[in-house]
């Protein structure tokens, strides 16, 4: 008995380690970034010589920066509400509904996720360069709703697949027409994944690169592409505090989300 | 019952591409009665229950409720209530929440509807947990929430899905004493679909067995107990042993060797006839038979159950027989174990005759009109239940 308990607890030791080591590869190079925007020099070098917080005050009084973080700010509010109501609608309807080509129809909302980015990219390039959307806000707004809308179906589909319909139909022998039940029993059954896809739409369209590459211009720049082009001539712990505030900005989404669909259903 | 006519169902049918689920020729259910629709799963009572609820579209037939013809009208539109197994409560709104929800639609008043939500926790005794969460329930109480929710609607009829049957033992007797006396008091017509033949029969003031798309029995429970109508009644209500024979010259029934004497039958004739196991009495195998009716064995089981013992008795001619014997305490009339000779015994009153051979030409012609209505049904090959 107690040789097969050591057994047992020799293997989960291993186990353990195996996930800690996994763990420290997935965040290492996150770490080595937050810990590079304290840097008080202007070298990249890690670690850093000692702490301060010099580059946060430089980007945050750069107006170029600002200005990209307004730009970046201002599109996850546009491209999750849109995302979250089509996606909503097609996962209900993808997965309730029962129509011919249902299933083509599912496989063409999730397409954008089979197809590489640069690819999808190339197509808006030639097409916004048609209706003349080539940087302009409108434009990277439709680029990454486009890019973000297959997650949202997706987290939805979940949602909406293990739906029980019970209750609506409780609700409709209650009296209550379509739209009432989809509007006060649906809805609020399907939070989860509504929530799960907005946060992944938000984080999509915050760190969104090629597409936007292609279809932005000097005007509408991105904070990931600001990033991008800064790299490529001088690397400096600028970029390091941009990405920290990115990351930043990413993770209070997730957990305020998780907080208020967690408090929600607590409640 | 008066008010015959409350809800009339006629020729409904129902089913996917040419398979039929429901082929019902006529159903009236009274005013206030509780009726339970019984019989084994995919027997067609949940679509039954659906097309009155406006859930499934027959493809023939019509419902009419209090005079107007609902069979397409939206199910929003038929102001019925509705209670389903797994209760299907809205986990994100409060119980008092749930039960407004139906009231709210119908636009009454703040000061109505409140009043109509306490009148109906009342009801089923949760005034206290309005506040609550549907998941900081317990299952039964949860159920509880369901029933007051479909009740504050007041509706014409309440439709029950299986509501009991994801409750435990003890509490789903406990609830069929809450639900009859519900039901009792409001007076609210009640139409239950099950599978359980004990919350049936307990319940009900009339039982409708279902069996492959068709009601094979209408009737009170003392009734479809005492005196099935089918084969499948039989088996399904009481698990009957079931024997077929041809009537012998002593005008007994000989079922492979089992002699059943059962009164009026014709020599030469064959029969069908059920016994139900706990009116069968073992007997030692010396013991003689009076009327040469009865049959040998050897005991192949027996189980205890609590309050009774079921045994299974192999005949020489191979057939089992289940037997039901009660259970005295003492242990004194506890049957013979396994591979013990018997004989088994019953009163001829107590012989349940389903079928005289129709072919017969001479057929009795005296017998109840319910064994000869059901005679066709009876015959059907799925006649085997469980």
């Amino acid at each position: 008995m107690a040789k097969v308990l050591r057994y047992d607890r020799g293997i989960r030791l291993l186990g353990g380690l195996l996930a800690c080591g996994v763990f420290l590869f997935l965040l290492a190079p996150l770490a080595v970034l937050v810990i590079s925007s304290f840097s008080p020099t202007t070298s990249m070098a890690f670690p850093p010589s000692g702490a301060s917080l010099r580059w946060y005050g430089e980007v945050l009084s750069s107006p170029d920066w600002l200005v990209s973080f307004q730009l970046s700010g201002l599109l996850v509010l546009y491209v999750v509400p849109t995302t979250v109501v089509i996606g909503t609608l097609a996962a209900y309807g993808l997965t309730q509904g029962d129509f011919p080509g249902r299933k083509l129809i599912q496989a063409l909302a999730l397409s954008p996720l089979m197809v590489p980015e640069i690819i999808t990219a190339l197509g808006l390039l030639y097409y916004f360069h048609g209706v003349g959307l080539i940087n302009t806000i409108p434009g990277l707004w439709l680029a990454h709703s486009l890019v973000a809308l297959p997650f949202v179906v997706r987290a939805v589909m979940v949602s909406a697949a293990g739906l029980d319909p019970t209750p609506e139909r409780a609700a409709t022998s209650l009296g209550a027409s379509r739209l009432r039940v989809f509007l006060t029993v649906t809805l609020p059954l399907l939070r989860p994944g509504i929530i799960a896809g907005a946060v992944l739409a938000a984080v999509t369209s915050l760190g969104e690169v090629a597409v936007s590459a292609l279809v932005a211009g000097a005007n509408t720049t991105t904070v990931p592409l600001r990033i991008f082009s800064a790299v490529q001539f001088q690397l400096d712990p600028s970029m390091a505090v941009v990405s920290t505030l990115l990351m930043t900005a990413s993770v209070v989404v997730m957990v305020v989300a998780d907080r208020f669909a967690r408090i929600s259903e607590a409640l | 019952m008066s008010g015959a006519g409350h809800v009339e169902i006629d020729d409904l049918t129902a089913g996917y591409d040419g398979a039929r689920i429901l082929d019902l020729d006529h159903l009236s259910i009274h005013r206030g009665e509780f009726l339970s629709i019984l019989g084994p799963s995919g027997c067609g009572k949940t679509t039954l229950l659906n097309c009155v609820a406006g859930f499934v579209e027959p493809t023939g037939g019509r419902i009419v409720i209090d005079g107007d013809d609902v069979t397409a009208l939206p199910p929003y539109r038929r102001g019925l209530g509705l209670v389903f197994q797994n209760y299907a409560l809205f986990p994100h709104m409060t119980v008092a929440d749930n039960v407004a929800y139906g009231l709210k639609v119908r636009r009454l008043g703040k000061a109505e509807v409140a009043e109509r939500v306490g009148e109906a926790l009342r009801l089923v005794n949760l005034e206290d947990f309005a506040g609550r969460r549907p998941r900081q329930l317990s299952g039964g109480q949860q159920q509880r929430v369901a029933i007051a929710r479909a009740l504050a609607i007041r509706p014409a009829v309440l439709l029950l899905d299986e509501p009991l049957s994801n409750l435990d033992a003890k509490l789903r007797r406990e609830m069929r004493v809450e639900l009859r006396t519900i039901q009792r008091r409001i007076g609210t017509t009640m139409v239950f679909v099950t599978h359980d033949q004990e919350e049936a029969l307990s319940l009900s003031d009339r039982v409708a067995v279902m069996n492959a798309g068709r009601i094979e029995q209408l009737g009170t429970p003392d009734e479809v107990y005492r005196r099935p109508a089918t084969r499948f009644v039989a088996q399904f209500i009481g698990a009957a042993n079931v024997l077929e024979g041809t009537v012998t010259a002593a005008g007994l029934l000989d079922a492979g060797g089992i002699l059943v004497g059962a009164g009026t039958l014709r020599p030469g004739s064959r029969a069908v006839v059920a016994i139900r196991p706990e009116r069968i009495r073992l007997d030692d195998a010396a013991a003689p038979a009076a009327d040469g009716t009865g049959a040998g064995g050897t005991v192949g089981y027996r189980a205890f159950a609590g309050d009774a013992w079921h045994v299974e008795v192999h005949t020489a001619s191979g057939r089992t027989i289940t037997v039901q014997v009660a259970d005295t305490g003492g242990g004194v009339a506890d049957p013979p174990g396994a591979g013990t000779a018997v004989t088994l015994r019953w009163d001829p009153s107590d012989v349940i005759i389903l079928d005289r051979d129709a072919r017969d030409p001479d057929g009795d012609r005296g017998g109840d009109p319910a064994q000869a209505a059901h005679r066709a049904a009876d015959r059907d090959p799925d006649g085997g239940g469980p």
